[in-house]
């Protein structure tokens, strides 16, 4: 009995110290900060070519192209901290990170944590499926394919990278305003290959993946094809943390400007050439 | 408190105390599954590396053994999850087994290997007078094994055992690599909700903290039921 | 006190043939040889080290001789010492080559000289290689199939009592008598029972029927350790220091039990420090010093007239 009221106190202890830790809010760097420091971080899950990916020791991909290009025009150098994708937007909320650049989907939810640049791309959700698999094959339109899976055997597993929209679409979602399967198991994995490879061993019926992803996806592992129907639309944005309205303003006019000249087209273009 | 408001929404609103349920019952089931699975797995292993026979399949199974304890002790649990997961498994026909059900396959090999020198050790520890005092009677190696020196090594190790359901307890924390929600999961994708983590965390932590206190005042209380028994 | 005119049964029960043991290095035994007959008392002595526990664990074979052979009951425990047996030694072929070398040196020998020098020899200088031909590897296994029984099987008779009693911790008295019957398949669990309280009758201790051992004193553990060795209904007793870890007033009272075992019959081998229950009981007593048996003899002669130097001096110290 003693030693679970010391159990308690320490918890109340902890209560209280993560309350005073909310309460004054996380040590955020603004724009002064980063400029005078020299490196702005920017927090990535790189396992999501082409937005984001490592070849061999360098970062690579669209949202890494950006990156270098909002550093380099800030003067400053360009540190990437790369960690699972559910921690991405945490890591920009608690003042860890000063940039999120993860594929990062805008929703209400995420508005709540942190800020969001305007959007740079749009993205829509695909289907990916076994190889052989022709569950899918004769659907043209994204309510075939929804009629196809609400239809599926109750249990059916389907994965997703873990936190991301796909997986949401999946499951359901107030903030991304997805009614979800109750028929399908939402299996959430650590990354989108692994959420690939579920389906390609024959555990999972499909996965939901962002469709650039997708396509890159199906490029490298055999085995799986996708689905090249827009499951539903929504658009990227750059994570910042709200007390940082000075960089938001600096990203909005570098995002603008890089619209404008045609070089967030090009820089996709290329990384989805193949 | 906006972050006590923000967890009962995701906690009890939108019913994310079914998913921690859910999650509790996944650490259980595999951490008391993967312990008798060990149990038995290491039981058996450890009597056949202690074996002095010549009998050639006897000889075999040893080198196996060994290797496999040296594999499963050597490799960190997260490493043999994903290992077996996505490549032995699919690559022998078993891609189709329900993850939860690797999980618990994977946890009892893990557990085997550490319980086979816990059980080895123990009977070593037994007192070679009494296995003589057996074999002297006319039992056989097997007979004097089951029925006087593993009663009394199992005594001995129970404080032991108790301590590998705790690490499985706690380790089931990476279930997650292969898919699978343990208590763990499901209170990162509570937080997940609103990315509001704090308190999900915070109890996170004490429900582990629980749990291992409760596991391990039970196991007191079964060692000390059997040492009683010996003063009668 | 036994009558030692009296007649044994000449049965051997107990058959320890030019037994050799090595730990490592160490030379334990070095060439002991022993018959216990029916109905003997043999008390063993001999300082610490001497080799007489090692002996008495050999012939139940919980210590397994380096050379040598142990038989009971005429049946063989250990595997075949080829040194023993001419016969088997005849069909090797080193024996053969000396046949002929020897033949060619000293032509006016004998055959039956000429064997018995070449059978000498090669035991002096233990000439037999690892490989000696198909017929004499023949001649080994014909004779160890037709000699040989499980040392499982021939531990049933011989009951074995411990220093250390080595009661079974996590057994109440009664299972630790009938444990061995009843896995054995001798006794079904009633038999085994009823014949356990009355040994344990006998003894006075039936009131410790469902107690552990480790709430006993060290002098009712050892008359049970004896009785659950009676229990098999064993043909012979081996003793290994019964009494040294007692504390010395409990030590009367496990004499005594055996003392009335040796009445009743029963054939016992016994290493112990106790003199005076090797001159009350003993129908024979052997000394050992140095892994070799150095003299044996009638309780009588064997402290009046003690030949042996050493154990002169032994006796001169222990009485």
């Amino acid at each position: 009995m003693k030693k679970f009221l010391t159990l308690l106190v320490t918890a109340i202890l902890a209560v209280t110290c993560a309350f005073g830790l909310v309460g004054c809010g996380a040590s955020t760097r603004d724009l002064d900060d980063i400029l005078s420091s020299g490196y702005i971080t920017v927090a990535t899950n790189a396992e999501f070519a082409p937005f984001e990916s490592k070849e061999g020791e360098t970062y690579v991909g669209i949202d890494i192209e950006i990156a270098e290009k909002i550093a380099e025009i800030l003067g400053v150098s360009l540190r990437i901290n790369n960690m699972e994708f559910e921690s991405v937007v945490t890591s920009v909320q608690k003042g860890q990170s000063d940039l999120a650049l993860a594929a990062l989907t805008i929703n209400e939810t995420r508005k709540q944590a942190i800020n969001f640049s305007d959007a740079y791309c749009g993205a829509a959700q695909y289907l990916i499926v076994k190889a052989t698999d022709t569950t899918f094959d004769a659907c043209t339109t994204k309510e075939d394919v929804e009629t196809i899976i609400a239809n599926m055997t109750n249990g059916t597993k389907a994965t997703a990278q873990a936190g991301t929209t796909g997986f949401f679409y999946i499951k359901g979602s107030e903030a991304f305003e997805f009614d979800g399967y109750s028929n399908i198991n939402a299996t959430s994995m650590n990354t989108a290959t692994d959420a690939a490879q579920d389906v390609i061993n024959g555990n999972a019926a499909f996965a939901v993946v962002d469709d650039e992803v997708a396509k890159q996806l199906v490029a490298t592992m055999s085995g799986v094809k996708a689905i090249e129907i827009a499951l539903s639309n929504e658009e990227y944005g750059i994570g910042i943390n709200k007390q940082n309205l000075a960089l938001k303003f600096v990203v909005d006019s570098i995002i603008a400007e890089m619209k404008a000249s045609g070089e967030i087209a090009e820089i996709i273009a290329r990384h989805t050439a193949e | 408190m906006v972050i006590w408001q923000m967890f009962v929404d995701s906690f009890i609103t939108q019913g994310g105390y079914k998913e921690a349920l859910k999650g509790l019952a996944v650490t259980l089931v595999t951490a008391i599954s993967a312990l008798i699975i060990g149990i038995i797995l290491g039981t058996t292993i450890a009597f056949i590396l202690l074996s002095k026979s010549n009998n050639p399949l006897v000889k075999t199974l040893k080198i196996f053994f060994k290797g496999y304890v040296a594999f499963f002790r050597g490799t960190p649990i997260a490493v043999q999850l994903l290992f077996i997961y996505f490549v032995i498994f699919p690559a022998i026909g078993l891609g189709l087994l329900k993850a939860e059900i690797v999980g618990i396959i994977i946890f009892g090999l893990n557990s085997g290997a550490y319980v086979s020198e816990i059980m080895r050790g123990g009977i070593l520890s037994v007192d070679k007078g009494q296995t003589e005092a057996g074999r002297a009677l006319g039992l056989s190696s097997v007979q004097t094994m089951l029925k006087i020196i593993i009663p009394q090594a199992v005594k001995n190790v129970i404080p032991t055992i108790g301590n590998e359901f705790v690490s499985l307890l706690k380790e089931t924390s990476v279930l997650s690599f292969i898919g699978v929600m343990d208590l763990t999961k499901a209170f990162r994708e509570i937080g997940g909700g609103n990315y509001e983590y704090t308190i999900p965390y915070l109890i996170l932590a004490l429900a582990y903290l629980i749990l291992v206190y409760i596991v391990t005042n039970i196991v007191k209380n079964i060692e000390r039921r059997m040492r009683a028994s010996d003063r009668q | 006190m036994i009558d030692n005119n009296q007649t044994f049964n000449n049965e051997i029960l107990v058959k320890v043939n030019n037994v050799y043991k090595d730990f490592g290095k160490v030379k334990v035994l070095k060439g002991v040889s022993c018959n216990i007959k029916k109905g003997e008392k043999v008390v063993i002595i001999g300082p610490s080290g001497s080799g007489k526990s090692t002996m008495l664990r050999c012939m139940n074979l919980l210590e397994t001789p380096t050379y040598g052979e142990i038989w009971f009951e005429d049946k063989l425990l250990t595997p075949v010492d080829p040194y023993l047996h001419f016969d088997i030694i005849r069909q090797s072929n080193t024996y053969k080559q000396l046949i002929v070398n020897e033949k060619d040196k000293n032509p006016d020998l004998t055959d039956e000289q000429l064997d018995e020098q070449v059978i000498a020899l090669i035991k002096k200088d233990d000439l037999l290689k690892k490989r000696e031909g198909k017929e004499f590897k023949l001649a080994e296994k014909k004779f160890y199939n037709e000699n040989y029984l499980d040392v499982n099987l021939t531990r049933r008779k011989m009951g074995m009592v411990f220093q250390h009693f080595n009661l079974f911790n996590n057994l109440n008295v009664l299972d630790n008598l009938t444990l061995a019957p009843v896995q054995l398949k001798l006794k079904t669990k009633e038999q085994a029972e009823e014949k356990a309280m009355e040994l344990l009758c006998r003894i006075g201790l039936e009131d410790k029927a469902k107690v552990y051992p480790s709430t006993l004193s060290g002098g009712q553990k050892q008359r049970i350790a004896i009785i659950r060795a009676l229990a098999m209904e064993p043909d012979v007793m081996l003793f290994d220091e019964p009494t040294s870890a007692l504390d010395p007033e409990m030590v009367g009272e496990v004499l005594a039990l055996m003392k009335e075992l040796a009445d009743d019959g029963m054939t016992m081998v016994v290493v112990t420090h106790e003199m005076g229950f090797a001159k009350e009981v003993a129908s024979r007593i052997i000394f050992m010093d140095e892994g070799k048996i150095k003299e044996e003899n009638s309780p009588q002669e064997f402290f009046a007239n003690p030949k042996d130097e050493r154990l002169k001096e032994f006796l001169s110290k222990v009485l």
